[in-house]
């Protein structure tokens, strides 16, 4: 865990996505999951630090992946980012796993997992909303639309989630098969998080009968 | 040296007049890595209760744009549990330590305070008074208290003008002025911003009173508090000129300059809050540009 500062050294946009790719000169690794409490040299923004994914780190330096609704993906080359990270739990992929679900209505904290899975050669299927607008993603990765089928559920060897009620998806996803393998679902659940080292207790979620913070414990949770 | 307890046996000195506010940085080192603690004159933690306390039902946190409402249900394993997972720690820190117990009732304090006295890495207590406490609970908590480390009372912002004399009168060695005020959100729950993968809003009718006002409260930090924070000081330096304590002056402090007036208005030390969210370097700054006053 440190702090440290970083240029922004371009923005680009590709499928409606937007990628913040910062200027090397530091060495920036997180898990897929994991994430950084950002900071920007700009006068408007949120009052606390917001959490930036780390999609991988170039030659030329770290890049970032967000929303476009993200407050940093007005950033312009030039702009500055106080990090401080990395935080939390990230994915674990489990070593006999080959079949990857991705349940997701944004792929901001996912996208890392999506390229991490296809380097080591999993078949990786997105589901998506009926009206979720098409992400840009390799070709490699399989997109289908609407609920969690049996079959989608027999097939996954993961299901990594980020939706807004991940706990339903998880009881869905044991109804739809069984004997699931251990860390089955696994979802990102992000509160606000005021201080990302579990310091302000600020940010529990409750997760059955347990309350863990989700910036030490989480943000990804087995579920 | 600053003196925060110049008439308690122990006396409590600091290097540095700069420390953070309870529930800033965790019970111990949770911030290692990214605050030099050394710099510090003083590590107070987060609010112990002498039974364990589980947290409050999220949302526990609600970003504003001018800051952020935190309302946590201060959960803690518990005076003795903490003293036995933390004490080792503490005695590692660095700066006295200061443990911030919530003044919940007079035999739980007293409760609290035998255990903190014979625990190697605790230098002073800091008692957080309740918003709503009463002039006479104020005494008597604080009566509970004594006996062992130090006893600083933090009083809440906005009635620490009221309280400071009854303080005085029960013993306190030393005053933090003050606990940030406790407000609603301006917006509903569930519009409040997000910027993460869950809604802030919780179960259904959880966020508002049947009258549809809002009744979820929490502490609210932000350099707002800052020009309250420093009348606040001033009016208790005006109110305690006859029989002085040692004051803390806390609230919105975002800047050196901040950190210095309160200073200049009679405070002896400094409790910087939310400004450590938003860029942990600040306190070790503030504390090395302090050290030169």
């Amino acid at each position: 865990m440190r702090q440290f500062t970083l240029g922004v050294a371009e923005i680009a946009t590709s499928g409606g996505q937007i990628y913040v790719r910062c200027g090397g000169g530091l060495e920036v690794t997180a898990a897929p999951g994991q994430f950084y409490l950002a900071r920007a040299d700009i006068a408007t923004q949120p009052f606390l630090r917001v959490p930036l994914y780390l999609f991988h780190t170039q030659s030329g330096g770290p890049e970032f992946f967000v929303d476009p609704a993200h407050p940093y993906a007005a950033l312009e080359p030039g702009d500055t980012l106080d990090l401080v990270g990395p935080c939390g739990r990230g994915f674990s992929l489990p070593p006999r796993a080959a079949h990857l679900l991705l349940v997701a209505h944004t792929l901001e904290r996912l996208y890392a997992l999506a390229h991490l899975a296809l380097e080591r050669h999993f078949a990786v299927t997105l589901l998506l909303p009926p009206d979720a607008p098409l992400p840009s993603l390799p070709l490699d990765v399989e997109i289908q639309r609407g609920a969690l089928t049996a079959d989608l559920a027999a097939w996954a060897d993961l299901i990594a989630a980020d939706v807004p009620d991940p706990l339903t998806l998880a009881q869905q996803a044991r109804l739809l098969r069984l004997s699931p393998p251990p860390g089955f679902v696994q979802a990102v659940i992000t509160p606000i998080m005021p201080c990302g080292v579990g310091a302000c207790q600020a940010c529990w979620v409750e997760i059955g009968h347990h309350r863990k913070r989700a910036c030490v414990e989480g943000p990804v949770f087995h579920l | 040296m600053i003196e925060l307890a110049p008439h308690h046996k122990r006396g409590l000195s600091l290097a540095n007049p700069v420390m953070n506010a309870s529930g800033l940085l965790g019970f111990a080192d949770e911030y290692r890595g990214l605050i030099d603690f050394s710099r510090l004159g003083a590590f107070v933690t987060n609010a112990l209760t002498a039974r364990p306390r589980t947290p409050a039902h999220p949302p526990n946190a609600i970003p504003l744009p001018n800051g952020v409402l935190i309302h946590t249900g201060l959960p803690n394993p518990g005076v003795r549990a903490a003293i036995r997972q933390y004490d080792r720690e503490w005695q590692r820190l660095g700066p006295p330590v200061i443990v911030h117990l919530a003044a919940t009732t007079p035999e739980d304090v007293r409760r609290s305070v035998e255990p903190l006295d014979l625990a190697e890495g605790v230098s002073g207590v800091e008692l957080g008074l309740r918003d709503d406490v009463s002039v006479e609970e104020t005494e008597h908590v604080i009566r509970a208290a004594l006996g062992g480390p130090p006893v600083i009372v933090r009083l809440p912002l906005l009635r620490a003008a009221e309280l400071c004399e009854a303080a005085a009168r029960a013993g306190a060695d030393a005053l933090t002025v003050g606990a940030p005020m406790r407000t609603s959100p301006p917006i509903p729950l569930r519009e409040a911003p997000l910027w993460g993968s869950i809604a802030n809003g919780n179960g259904e009718g959880e966020s508002q009173d049947e009258d549809g006002k809002q009744k979820w409260k929490g502490r609210f930090y932000g350099p707002e508090v800052f020009p309250m924070a420093l009348e606040a000081v001033r009016a208790v330096v005006g109110a305690m000129q006859a029989s002085p304590l040692p004051i803390i002056g806390a609230g919105g402090i975002f800047s050196e300059e901040n950190a210095r007036a309160i200073l200049s208005a009679g405070a002896a030390a400094v409790q910087v809050d939310a400004a450590v969210w938003v860029d942990p370097a600040f306190l070790s700054r503030v504390a090395e540009a302090m050290a030169t006053l």
